[in-house]
């Protein structure tokens, strides 16, 4: 049976970057000078296993309500849990019908009763263990953590109006659809944009400063521009490298670098471990890839 | 991956599926994790369809059981097959249940037999093209759209991916194409709905005369009001995506669309 083979597998989950989405082929005509690597990747190595245990899903400030995605998805827990308990129920049906009715105990191919039952009893456990399948590949729940840090919004001067709608779109795009908290536009030994939450000066209060050429220069940055694809550190407190990133509230918990260019980089950090799906990766790609289009030409 | 066991008896295939999003009750994000699974490798057959085997087949043998057992039906029996035919009728409803918990993507893609195409409108500028060009790349590239359109003003000044237009070639072509996708928007007010209109399944049932035949799920995001235009003039536009799966249109791929629209809007107004 399928679940039976497949629960060998469940240790075996990687946390990989692979999306192969598709539905065409097509190139962005004429408007990207290079288009930076295939998709999104991890860094090598970064294999994240996700414990078996089931647990409820996440659940975050977002706006749960009403998502127009059906009865079926809004209710994903209940439908999920559902097999078992049929399964389960019918099981137990089964059995105590046999019991009650003064069926002798003795399974016997001859008599109806039996064969019927048997049936009966296979059926339900197809169900449950269908059951079991879709109640075990969850992951773990992430919550949002509330990051140290003030507000702050600067855009750097003298950019022509169209770049600054650029970033300040891209900004508000993925703060509204995905869990990033702090955007961060670093393009030739200049910062473009900082936004979001970033962490408190020390000393006079107010946001840090990007020191766009510390960041240049820093390695976490040396490790992009060679593999010149997106990095995404999942869990950024296992990373050292995050002192390079002073400007960035200090509980940070999750990182992406998207490299713009041969010469910038867009730093985004989440307030959640984990906090970007694969379909946000790509999308940051893309943004990536407009934004350094963008900035290419008047920076 | 492919390994045999034993003496080489039969051979388990295991292949990386893509489990989709799981989509729990909160699903701004999909999971990020794949799944490494064994499949049973039958060509042509999809694993997950195999409780509406096991339904079908075992369910069909209670039936069978009861008409060979006429005789003697007690009510223990009665009792023990009604449990039967419902798991049966339960089993064989669970790979589509299932479909719907991953938003229809673990079904097998659909068959596209047709021309891609992508035409701009005229009288665009250069950071309009670049803009319309990449908007509609990313739209195809990032979410499970087979097609996307833009319209505005009342003319469709973007059209890319798999639209059903007749065939034609060239740059003569492409006008073309706009103005047959033009025509057919032409019965349509679109542009004035307040709301984006989200489609989850049979869109070309709904909007027979729009989208391709095999049309399953659409969203039509119309443009943000303007302040230059006049409230209620035919002069806003919309952003028009389709797809040939149902539900391809999750929450977060609506909010991106949404953004999308709120960009072109911005950049065709510019």
């Amino acid at each position: 049976m399928e679940a039976v083979v497949e629960s060998h597998c469940f240790s075996r989950i990687w946390n990989c970057m692979t999306s192969s989405n598709s539905a065409t082929s097509s190139s962005w005509n004429g408007v990207c000078r290079r288009r930076a690597g295939s998709l999104g990747r991890l860094k090598l190595g970064t294999k994240v296993r996700v414990p078996r245990c089931r647990i409820r899903a996440v659940s975050s400030e977002v706006k749960r309500d009403d998502d127009g995605d059906g009865w079926i998805v809004e209710n994903a827990e209940m439908v999920r849990s559902f097999p078992l308990f049929v399964g389960g129920a019918s099981f137990a049906a089964v059995l105590l019908n046999r019991a009650f009715s003064g069926i002798a105990s003795i399974a016997d191919a001859s008599s109806a009763q039996s064969r019927a039952d048997v049936l009966a009893l296979a059926l339900s456990a197809s169900v449950v263990l269908t059951g079991l399948v879709w109640k075990s590949i969850q992951s773990r729940p992430q919550f949002p953590v509330a990051l140290y840090g003030v507000e702050c919004m600067r855009v750097a001067s003298s950019l022509p109006t169209e770049v600054v709608r650029e970033v300040t779109w891209a900004w508000e795009s993925l703060e509204n659809a995905t869990r990033t908290r702090s955007m961060i536009v670093v393009y030739r030994n200049r910062c473009i944009l900082q936004a979001g939450l970033a962490a408190e000066r020390e000393d006079q209060g107010g946001p840090e400063f990007v020191d766009a050429s510390r960041v240049l220069q820093g390695s976490l940055y040396k490790t992009l521009k060679e593999s010149k694809k997106q990095s995404y550190l999942a869990n950024l407190a296992l990373y050292p490298d995050r002192f390079e990133l002073p400007f960035l509230p200090p509980n940070t918990q999750a990182l992406i670098l998207q490299p713009l260019g041969e010469d910038g980089v867009l730093i985004l950090g989440s307030d959640t471990l984990r906090g970007f799906g694969p379909n946000d990766q790509r999308w940051i790609v893309a943004i990536g890839e407009k934004l350094d289009s963008a900035l290419a030409d008047t920076v | 991956m492919r390994g045999s066991r034993g003496d080489g008896t039969y051979v388990v295939r295991a292949q990386r599926q893509n489990d989709g999003p799981t989509p729990a009750a909160d699903d701004s994000d999909n999971v990020d994790i794949q799944v490494f699974r064994f499949t049973l490798g039958i060509p042509g057959f999809d694993d997950s369809d195999l409780p509406r085997m096991v339904g079908i087949l075992f369910g069909g043998l209670i039936i069978l059981n009861h008409a060979l057992s006429l005789s003697s039906v007690t009510p223990a029996l009665v009792r023990s097959e009604a449990v039967g035919l419902f798991l049966a009728a339960v089993s064989i409803s669970l790979p589509a249940i299932n479909r719907q918990l991953n938003g229809g993507k673990s079904s097998s893609r659909v068959d596209l037999g047709k021309k891609q195409v992508f035409a701009l409108g005229e009288n665009l500028s250069d950071a309009q093209r670049q803009e319309l060009a990449w908007s509609s790349y990313t739209l195809l590239r990032n979410t499970e759209s087979t097609a996307c359109l833009v319209s505005y003003e009342g003319k469709v000044v973007c059209a890319r991916g798999f639209w059903d237009a007749p065939n034609a070639d060239g740059a003569e072509g492409k006008c073309f194409t706009l103005a047959w996708l033009e025509e057919k928007l032409k019965s349509k007010s679109f542009g004035q709905l307040e709301e984006p209109l989200h489609l989850t399944s049979n869109a070309d049932g709904q909007l027979p005369e729009l989208v391709p035949r095999g049309t399953a799920s659409l969203v039509l995001e119309p443009f943000p009001e303007s302040q230059t235009s006049e409230k209620g003039s035919k002069s806003r536009g919309f952003l028009l995506v389709i797809s040939q799966i149902p539900q391809a249109y999750r929450k977060n791929d609506r909010i991106w669309i949404g953004a999308i629209g709120k960009k072109l809007s911005a950049a065709l107004q510019g």
